[in-house]
């Protein structure tokens, strides 16, 4: 069914009488700087405040981003850190692409259980800190970072314990504990750019997106993980935003819900549920919306998503549903070359339909 | 202490509790937050992937960790845990604020740690040492057409021509275009994860699995150790100075 | 003095004010809405549980004993605004359309009640998006021969009657995520009674009951709970209703048969939210003009809950009813009548 962003953005305001259950780490995060605990990367030059649970506001930072990648995107989707890099050159956006930047290591972390929450935890500080040392806001490229920053800042905020043992290692690399006023994934900051990245597109590209079907898919760790932070409450709504705003109509399907089937682990080495789960989803998609692309904002579900379609032909499935990211769609509306510039060439699943159908020429 | 309970007419023992595995996993201290007693009301299984294909139950994780049964949190330690997709759906929707995910990651550490995990790890080797030697999970180069065989004969076409296509796509960003790793972290970098892994005890836990990574990730770190450390001295220098 | 200021006409507004008027007080009953009989007449209850009985037999003569004093002046569509002064010398504010005015009671009952709990917030059931996705309240004004659709369950998308109903239980209350971990009080037994009814008068609409507990501990509850599976044949299933979809304009449901260790899918036509009790937005507003303590789900709170039950935390304001907590009409008359005599002995 299509729907509008503003039907599905339901949970935001808690209602009647339910103080007991707000809980804001940000008045958590205040306390312990002013005891001098911790430090807050606050947020540098202008931002956008938008509404997450219970009516928090949030700051989107609208300049000055430390890029943090994604090992997933860099490695098997690269026109997506490009497209990332692509709609900030074009809107006069400052961004820093920073060799010194870790893995967050929480891909590795969920699937194999090496690790631990005190590695986990100074590989995040040492992270907000490269940022800080910058002067850079912390941004987020890949949706299992930004559950991981997350669960570190609220395992860190909440745990002295914790926090002792990674601040120790901290000193030991003449680093300190700064953690970030916001912990922001790149799509909300899409989102929160859409009317200027519309305002900035270029018309040609707009007539061609206009129109077309599109269904939306976020990765688990994007929502669930910590699900009290991100734009929109608890359903979240910055993909079908930022689409619906460039002109894609905007579908649901019974299954948005549902894993993609990455699993961490089993896209390597338990292939048949990836395999399972995939064809659930899809059938889903085909049978009650056959949309034009699949938009994505996760790193493992892009990958799952794209890569995955090709083996639904041994049950007897021909699954051709090019798999977008939200930036590489804005990178197009803004007049990327879908190739050079938003990398769409990597893509497993075909791209060139949809490109021909948007009319835009790629060789 | 270990209780046992007993059929009450054949007297047969029936579980135990409070065994090894279970105080292991009840040290952690994320298991306050994870669990907060079960209402059994199954919103987890009804959205769990896993339990959709697997023997796995969210639900169960979290009343074996109540009733504290040995033999069923060992079977879960041995094999089923690595069922889990770690989605967190289950957490999501807890009506109680439970999350076997995080239950199930505690489970993990444990299991690696405690020898377990060999069988469940067999496919990561290459990941590891990636990670402890790159400073990222993952690289192009990885994705060898043979190990990724659902993943069609256009992934082999795009697999032979990621070179020239990467130099297309990052030209004028420099550390972007390279294949044996997701971008080119810096060796100073590197040494810092390597450090960090090593201070938090996660290097150690590496070596109940991979004992030779732990090897070359030591012979790495001490080629490089005299002028990694004097800019880490720099480092401490610097920011004693910024406290002042 | 003999004033007394009664804030909320439902139930518990009314048999205080009754009570209070015939052993001579006078009494000012203020109430927001242009009728009486607050929630009960809000959605247009038709029966009351256990005994199947219709609401009319119990509201009516409620408020025509309150509507027939001459001891009560009764003012609809009005609120308070203000409060200054003490026991038992109370000034209080009461605004109507007409404006505002001032008068003095020696003593306040605030009986302002709850409101449904809106299942918007519970996304994943789809309610409001969905339209055949209602609420337990909505079902009262719909098997109602008094309401939109003179008695019958026709759906909301189509009108037809549905075949195949699910109720699910516990929707916002024993929830920690929507911050209301307590029981509703009612849910259970007035699902019970709305599966009766339907299949009463649809014989063949199959009902399924989800639930983690059925709390069946008031007058008679239990055996109504044994008469909707013996005699009608209400399906209950353990497991709590966990997600519900649309998919071709068809519902379906997710849930675990908690007892079966089994995830299940159920597609029907319709889907029931046994929405709990929430303090409304009058029991909130009252709490601050007053300056009397709530407790954390927004409750009033009692001055001991054992000794002082329906006293407030200040002196000369006494609580009672649903604004306390959930509670079933049956009770709310009792706590009426209850606040009632606490009010007269303090006035003595």
């Amino acid at each position: 069914m299509s729907y509008e962003i503003n039907d599905v953005k339901t949970a935001i305001n808690h209602g009647k009488g339910m103080s007991y259950h707000v809980h804001d780490i940000r008045a958590e995060m205040k306390r312990l700087e002013e005891e001098g605990e911790i430090k807050i990367g606050h947020i540098i030059g202008p931002y956008k405040e938008e509404e997450v649970m219970y009516g928090i506001k949030k700051k989107i930072p609208l300049d000055m981003h430390y890029q943090h990648k994604s090992c997933g995107q860099c490695a098997n989707l690269p026109g997506v850190p490009r497209s990332n890099f692509f709609y900030r050159d074009k809107l006069g956006i400052k961004y820093y692409n920073d060799m010194q930047q870790t893995s967050c290591t929480a891909w590795n972390y969920h699937a194999s259980g090496l690790g631990n929450l005190v590695q986990l935890g100074a590989v995040a500080a040492r992270n907000w800190h490269r940022a800080y040392e910058e002067g850079y806001n912390f941004t987020i490229h890949c949706v299992t970072s930004f559950g991981n920053y997350l669960e570190m800042r609220h395992l860190l905020v909440g745990n002295k314990e914790l926090r002792d043992e990674v601040k120790k290692i901290l000193a030991k690399l003449g680093r300190e504990l700064v953690i970030p006023e916001e912990i922001v994934h790149d799509s909300e900051i899409a989102y929160a750019l859409r009317d200027k990245i519309l305002a900035n597109a270029d018309p040609k590209r707009l007539e061609g997106i206009k129109g077309l079907v599109g269904v939306e898919h976020y990765g688990c760790h994007f929502f669930k993980q910590v699900s009290d932070d991100i734009i929109g409450g608890k359903r979240p709504i910055v993909v079908g935003g930022l689409a619906s705003t460039l002109g894609v109509q905007m579908e649901e399907y019974s299954k948005w819900f549902m894993c993609c089937g990455f699993g961490f682990r089993h896209i390597l080495v338990n292939r048949e549920f990836t395999r399972s789960a995939q064809n659930i989803k899809l059938k889903a998609i085909k049978e009650e919306v056959n949309p034009d692309m699949i938009l994505v904002n996760c790193t493992g579900c892009g990958t799952t998503f794209d890569k995955t379609q090709w083996i639904q032909k041994a049950v007897g499935e021909d699954y051709h549903y090019p798999v977008i990211f939200y930036s590489q769609l804005a990178a197009l509306a803004l007049g990327a070359h879908p190739f050079k510039e938003a990398g769409l060439n990597f893509h497993v699943t075909p791209v060139e339909p949809l490109l021909d159908k948007m009319g835009i020429s790629y060789n | 202490m270990s209780e046992e309970v007993k059929n009450p007419i054949t007297e047969k023992i029936e579980s135990t509790k409070g065994g090894h595995f279970y105080k292991e996993i009840m040290k952690d201290f994320r298991i306050k937050e994870s669990l907060h007693g079960c209402l059994n009301c199954g919103t987890c299984v009804a959205n769990c992937p896993a339990a959709a294909f697997y023997d796995y139950s969210p639900r169960e994780v979290c009343q074996m960790m109540i009733e504290g049964d040995e033999e069923t949190i060992e079977e879960y330690m041995k094999s089923k845990i690595w069922n889990c997709a770690q989605c967190f759906s289950c957490k999501y929707r807890c009506p109680k604020e439970n999350s076997a995910a995080d239950i199930v990651m505690t489970m993990r550490e444990i299991a690696v740690r405690e020898g377990l995990a060999a069988e469940a790890l067999a496919g990561y080797t290459r990941i590891a040492k990636l990670v402890l030697t790159r400073g990222n999970q993952l690289a192009p180069d990885m994705l060898s057409p043979d190990a990724f065989p659902d993943w069609g004969p256009r992934m082999i076409e795009l697999s032979s021509k990621k070179m020239e296509m990467r130099e297309e796509l990052f030209k004028g960003f420099p550390g972007m275009n390279v294949v044996d790793r997701a971008w080119a972290a810096e060796d100073f970098t590197i040494y810092e994860m390597q450090r960090i892994w090593e201070e938090s005890g996660a290097l150690e836990k590496v070596g109940t699995v991979f004992p030779f990574l732990v090897d070359i990730v030591q012979d790495d770190m001490e080629d490089k150790k005299e002028e990694m450390e004097a800019k880490i001295e720099a480092k401490k220098a610097k920011l004693a100075a910024a406290g002042k | 003095m003999k004033t007394v200021l009664v804030i909320g006409g439902g139930v518990t507004g009314l048999k205080a004010s009754h009570e209070l008027a015939e052993m001579g007080y006078n009494v000012s009953l203020v109430e927001k809405q242009d009728y009486l009989g607050g929630q009960v007449a809000k959605h247009k209850y038709y029966k009351l549980a256990p005994d199947m009985r219709l609401v009319s037999e119990v509201l009516d003569p409620v408020i025509k004993n309150v509507e027939s004093n001459s001891n009560i002046k009764v003012h609809k569509h009005s609120t308070i605004t203000a409060l200054s002064g003490n026991a038992p010398e109370f000034k209080v504010k009461i605004k109507n359309s007409k404006g505002e005015s001032e008068e003095t009671f020696g003593a306040i009952v605030v009986a302002t009640g709850f409101e449904h709990f809106d299942p918007t917030v519970k996304q994943e059931y789809g309610y409001s998006r969905f339209k055949d996705v209602v609420t337990n309240a909505e079902v009262e004004e719909l098997l109602n021969p008094n309401g939109p659709t003179k008695g019958e369950l026709k759906r909301p998308s189509d009108g037809k009657i549905p075949k195949k109903v699910a109720i699910f239980q516990c929707v916002g209350s024993r929830d920690k995520q929507v911050g209301n971990p307590y029981c509703c009080r009612v849910g259970c037994v007035v699902s019970t009674k709305q599966a009766i009814e339907i299949k009463e008068k649809y014989p063949d609409t199959e009902v399924y009951v989800y639930y983690m507990d059925m709390r069946m501990f008031g007058r008679g509850w239990e055996e109504l709970y044994g008469k909707a599976m013996e005699e009608y044949e209400v399906i209950f299933t353990r497991g709590r209703g966990a997600e519900v979809t649309l998919k071709n304009q068809q519902l379906s449901l997710r849930a675990e048969e908690t007892i079966m260790d089994r995830p299940i899918q159920h597609s029907v036509d319709m889907i029931i939210l046994a929405a709990g009790q929430a303090p409304g937005d009058g029991t909130i507003e009252a709490a601050k003009i007053l300056g009397i303590k709530q407790n954390e789900y927004g409750y009033l709170a009692p001055k001991d809950d054992f000794l002082s039950p329906n006293e407030s935390s200040k002196a000369g304001i006494f609580i009672a009813g649903a604004d306390k907590g959930p509670l079933d009409v049956e009770n709310c008359i009792v706590e009426g009548a209850a606040v009632a005599a606490k009010v007269a002995s303090s006035l003595k």
